[in-house]
């Protein structure tokens, strides 16, 4: 009697493991499910903005900025008399637009420019760019490489395996980008009128691994700061801020993950000075560069509304602090 | 025995927590459906609103974007030489006021009564000018409302004691106050007046009768695609030429599942014929019911908006090319 009952518990107990297994994998793909409907909606969400940004009138830009700025940064813009970095920063947009901001922001022609400044060697492998998704020489790039727009921030595709690619999401993804004015992601107006081009780069490896990430905050043709990342997916995954001799800052970004120990990237004096002469004559300007191995150094791009000012610093009188190093006339 | 209660105690916990957990995923994959629909829902209400305030000098432009993120190459709506490029030329430089009374469901059957004759036209109930107009007495069980004014607006009514009236009576009236000209950009229905009206039910289309999509270039029917559904949801789209030979060419949506040529073929076509033919391009729709008789569907000025995605692609040129604009 007691073997029998025993088997029937065992089997019993079989059933419900199985049960167990199966509630687990329907549970890990709903999560999936979950994480793409967010994405869905978040992509809505911006399109909404974009749109929005595209049909209103310029002579609206001034009011529309004010109303980001306070839902981001949580008090009144001040155009007329900005104090704190990220005031500043909106300030910039509409008092020192130039024609060569745009130029630099494309990330095809910044290279042009890169090379006269300081040489070609600094530049990352650019295997070809064209106007649309299916104009795209697949046969001819490498294996590894990553898919990026020249118009745009935060837009990438990499590709570790191009025999792994899903051709159709990639062509809607990079399809939908090249549709996208991104100046219209946030009223940044220095990306307006860039023509966009999809572009194949060479694949630096893992972020925080194979390469650092440094974006180097040059305030007056000076870095004032350093902001080493690491990149997951195109996003911010961990961040610290460091001052020119590398130790941590007091303050640091808000909404990334502050990771304190990045180690000191052995040419950070190097990136330091080239850094300092590709913004020499701007008021403000973040030159990303990365450094590759323990001795490359490449460029990456020059953003000129860093975080679209949106980002508050913590503690948040650094705002003001570093607003005051930056010297506006 | 004590253990063995135990045990018995534990299995019974583990069981009813499995149950529960088969709940909330059932749950879960509820709320996702809905949440899913939802932001369908938004996106289109964001493509009407900024479709309606975009100035007519950016249509174009809108167009050739829509083109690039559906279909993939840029296209050229000024200089007009894939088959969707030139719906889309048609549509700003050949948008004749006869094409918007044509579209409208209502106004289209006096033109159509003219040219083929009165047999060809269903039978209708109403129109109403919104939801509690609708005399509900006149109407026979089952049976289907939809708008003038629109495309893929339809609700079937099995039987009206058991209808859903608030829920219907939303979904009409938001009908009726869409101006489905800027759904995307077709603006053959911007000045038509929204009404609803009823029809007899005739059952499944592709079981119970069917459905033959005509497409007509230059007052000639080039080809015809008919679909095969299951509950309602096509599962295959096939495209033939006028006799009934398989075309080279499909719709990209849709697999291919060729069938057997319907027995009144050569009446479709003229049927067709006369009704495309002057028009440089238009889909002719017919049915043919289950007695065989034909009847009118609808004419249709920009099928799929002129953003089909042709299987070969290259087909997009190929048809552009026989179309005469």
């Amino acid at each position: 009697m007691n073997i029998h009952f025993i088997k029937r518990l065992r089997n019993r107990f079989k059933k419900i493991e199985k049960q167990n297994k199966r509630a687990k994998a329907e549970i890990n793909e709903l999560r999936a499910r979950y994480d793409d409907l967010a994405e869905r909606y978040n992509e809505l969400r911006l399109e909404i903005t974009n749109r929005f940004y595209e049909l209103l009138p310029e002579d609206k830009y001034k009011e529309e900025t004010k109303k980001r700025f306070f839902s981001s940064n949580g008090f009144a813009l001040d155009l007329e008399n900005p104090k704190t970095l990220n005031e500043k920063i909106q300030w910039l947009k509409f008092h020192d637009n130039i024609p060569e901001k745009a130029t630099l922001t494309d990330k095809l022609a910044v290279r042009e420019w890169v090379r006269n400044k300081i040489g070609s060697e600094y530049l990352t492998k650019v295997y070809g760019d064209w106007g649309t998704f299916d104009e795209i020489d697949m046969e001819a790039l490498p294996k590894k490489f990553v898919l990026k727009p020249n118009h745009a921030s935060g837009m990438i595709i990499i590709v570790d395996d191009k025999s792994k690619l899903n051709i159709d999401l990639a062509r809607e993804k990079v399809n939908k980008w090249l549709t996208t004015n991104y100046a219209y992601h946030g009223l940044e107006m220095q990306y307006k009128d860039i023509v966009p081009r999809i572009m194949a780069e060479e694949h630096l490896g893992i972020s925080g691994q194979d390469f650092y990430d440094c974006k180097f905050w040059c305030f007056n043709g000076r870095v004032e700061f350093i902001k080493s990342l690491i990149m997951v997916n195109g996003k911010a995954f961990e961040a610290c801020c460091y001052d020119r001799e590398w130790r941590k800052t007091p303050f640091q970004a808000e909404g990334q993950k502050v990771k304190p120990d990045f180690e000191k990237p052995e040419r950070l004096e190097d990136m330091i000075r080239l850094a300092e002469e590709l913004s020499e004559g701007f008021k403000l300007v973040r030159v990303d560069m990365y450094q590759k191995g323990k001795d490359e150094i490449k460029f990456g791009e020059m953003t000129f509304t860093p975080d679209n000012g949106e980002r508050r610093w913590v503690p948040q009188e650094y705002d003001r602090i570093l607003g005051d190093l930056l010297v506006l006339e | 025995m004590f253990f063995v209660e135990r045990l018995r105690n534990r299995f019974k916990k583990i069981e009813a927590e499995n149950k529960k957990i088969k709940a909330e995923i059932k749950e879960l994959n509820e709320k996702h459906e809905a949440l899913l629909g939802i932001n369908d829902e938004l996106a289109l209400d964001m493509m009407y609103k900024y479709h309606e305030l975009l100035p007519k000098e950016r249509y174009e432009e809108t167009m050739e974007r829509r083109l690039l993120r559906r279909i993939g190459y840029k296209a050229d709506v000024k200089e007009p030489k894939t088959l969707n490029e030139k719906i889309q030329w048609l549509k700003f430089n050949d948008n004749i006021p006869e094409k918007a009374r044509l579209t409208d469901k209502l106004a289209v059957r006096e033109w159509v009564r003219e040219k083929l004759g009165d047999e060809y036209l269903k039978k209708i109930y109403g129109p109403w000018d919104n939801f509690d107009e609708i005399d509900m007495e006149s109407l026979p069980e089952p049976f289907i409302l939809k708008p003038n004014h629109g495309s893929a607006m339809t609700m079937i009514v099995k039987n009206k004691n058991e209808m859903d009236k608030d829920d219907a009576r939303q979904k009409v009236n938001k009908w009726l106050t869409t101006n489905y000209a800027y759904n995307s950009i077709e603006m053959q229905y911007k000045y038509i007046k929204p009404k609803v009206f009823a029809e007899d039910y005739y059952g499944d289309k592709g079981k119970d009768f069917f459905e033959y999509k005509i497409f007509c270039f230059n007052g000639k029917v080039s080809f015809v695609s008919t679909a095969e559904r299951e509950n309602n949801v096509a599962t295959s789209a096939t495209i033939y030429y006028p006799d009934w030979e398989v075309t080279p060419f499909k719709t990209k949506q849709y697999p291919i599942n060729p069938g057997e040529k319907p027995a009144v073929l050569p009446e479709l076509i003229s049927t067709a014929e006369i009704l495309c033919r002057d028009f440089k391009f238009v889909r002719v729709d017919l049915y043919v019911m289950k007695d065989n008789s034909i009847k009118f569907g609808e004419m249709t000025f920009t099928p799929t908006n002129g953003e089909q995605i042709w299987d070969p692609p290259e087909y997009d040129r190929k048809l552009g090319d026989i179309l005469k604009i």
